[in-house]
């Protein structure tokens, strides 16, 4: 369980492979959180063009994971990367995975946006989702800032936010069966919202398992299955074991 | 000499590989059997099988974990080339979305546990024939999914893509009559909202055991066909999308 030097590679070569690939994950990182944000907009302002536009740009997404799954594939055959290498190759593997899986939900809302645009508005203006929407976007974002920083603190912190979108999550769920109960014309409406905010939850569970990654390239702990505060706790014991020793 | 020693590192490579097809192969049953029991566990309101299928996602996981691991661990010491690579590659695309299905069947699982502890029960009865036939639909994609896998057979691909489209037809046949129900019995509203995850549910575990025989394509052909369709799904609102 070595952290990742990645200052010093055996190979000069697979160093700048890396570095080359690491860029474009976080091209496509950008663009995927570019997406979401459009994707909300459209829904807020119910733009159904902007909806469409949205959900059409997605083949981008799954262009981009191809072509940086094949890279590493590639990468992995040719340069023989050592055991932490390696480590960092699945992790851009996995984090292109659930980038693209982001890139699906965000179709999703943008299809549902366009459907929306047709009907009335609810009376909240989008209130609770536009918020959702922010604890989201900004989860996704700082999930790639600290895979670009190679950044384990950061990542925990992020991932810890993930509860927080469960509880808002489940609390507009709730608020969204009462309306439909008190207006059961409303129910078709209803029933898109609840498709959105699911996807809302999706995405933080994705943003999640990017930081899990980017835990994984740093300490080499796989903490997919561990809570939280686990996870941390069995870091801080193995570092505070490597230093006594 | 070193013939009969190379000989010998091919045959324990060889171990190795087939070792994780195995492995991957009885994580995929295992999670078949998940599906199956997780929606037993929500009509007959029982509560021994739904708290089986969450005890048994605890070796989903360990599965996980484990194949990944050892998939790594060959990539790392044996650097193999061209068709190993791919298969290497193809079991541990796969199961991840064993890994997601296997997800889908506990969250079916819990909602057995809740609705069978509320007075208005679990889903309604009109919902019990779609819920039992996409179990069995979902389990049977996985299924040959999985076998497929072990045999490196992708001709089941087109089988597995057709059992996909009939869970997706089956979705939207439920959804549209639980809507009908909805605007008659409001007080109804939480479980049928909940019966509509669980079908939900089951309509993804049919697009992850497409995407396994997706993967099995990649491992016998080497072509990635996972956004094969990617421009139809770029096409206006169609009623599938949710």
């Amino acid at each position: 369980m070595e952290s990742a030097d990645l200052g010093q590679h055996t190979s000069k070569r697979f160093n700048e492979d890396m570095e080359r690939v690491r860029t474009r994950v976080l091209e496509m990182g950008g663009f995927v959180e570019q997406q979401l944000q459009r994707a909300v907009k459209a829904l807020i302002e119910g733009d159904s063009n902007l909806g469409e536009e949205v959900a059409r740009d997605d083949y981008r997404v799954n262009q981009m994971e191809v072509e940086i799954d094949e890279e590493c594939g590639r990468i992995i055959a040719t340069r023989q990367p050592t055991a932490s290498d390696l480590r960092v190759m699945v992790a851009i593997i996995k984090t292109i995975t659930d980038l693209e899986r982001i890139g699906d939900e965000v179709e999703k809302v943008g299809h549902i946006a366009a459907r929306l645009a047709t009907m009335e508005k609810p009376s909240d203006n989008y209130r609770e989702i536009r918020h959702l929407g922010r604890l989201v976007t900004e989860m996704v974002h700082d999930s790639l800032h600290s895979f670009a920083r190679l950044d384990a603190d950061e990542a925990f912190e992020v991932a810890r936010r993930d509860r927080k979108v469960d509880e808002e999550y489940e609390s507009i769920q709730r608020q969204n069966i009462t309306f439909m109960m008190e207006d059961p014309r409303s129910i078709r409406r209803a029933l898109e919202i609840m498709w959105v905010v699911r996807a809302l939850e999706r995405i933080g569970d994705h943003a999640k398992n990017i930081c899990e990654y980017t835990v994984y390239m740093v300490h080499g702990k796989d903490i997919r299955h561990l809570s939280l505060d686990d996870a941390e706790r069995q870091i801080r014991d193995f570092a505070r074991g490597r230093k006594g020793a | 000499m070193s013939e009969s020693s190379e000989g010998h590192i091919f045959k324990a490579y060889d171990g190795a590989l087939s070792e994780l097809r195995l492995r991957a192969h009885a994580m995929g049953v295992l999670v078949a059997d998940q599906v199956e029991t997780a929606v037993r566990a929500l009509l007959d309101s029982d509560r021994k099988s739904a708290e089986l299928v969450l005890f048994r996602e605890e070796q989903i996981n360990a599965y996980q974990t484990d194949i990944e691991a050892e998939s790594f661990r060959l990539l790392a010491q044996r650097a193999p080339v061209a068709s190993d690579l791919r298969m290497v590659l193809a079991i541990s695309r796969a199961v991840t979305d064993l890994e997601r299905a296997g997800d889908e069947a506990k969250k079916i699982a819990r909602f057995a546990l809740a609705s069978a502890g509320r007075s208005t029960g679990g889903p309604s009865r009109v919902m019990h024939r779609p819920l039992r036939h996409m179990a069995e639909l979902a389990s049977e994609a996985m299924r040959v999914a999985v076998d497929a896998l072990d045999r490196g057979d992708a001709r089941v691909a087109h089988d597995v893509a057709r059992l996909d489209r009939e869970l997706d037809q089956e979705f939207e046949a439920a959804l549209r009559q639980l809507m009908t129900v909805a605007l008659e019995r409001t007080r109804l509203l939480r479980p049928i909202f909940d019966t509509v995850f669980a079908l939900k549910g089951l309509e993804r575990i049919g697009d992850h055991a497409k995407n396994v025989a997706e993967h099995v394509v990649f491992l016998v052909s080497g072509a990635d066909v996972r956004h094969a369709t990617a421009p139809e799904r770029g096409m206006p609102a169609k009623e599938s999308q949710h």
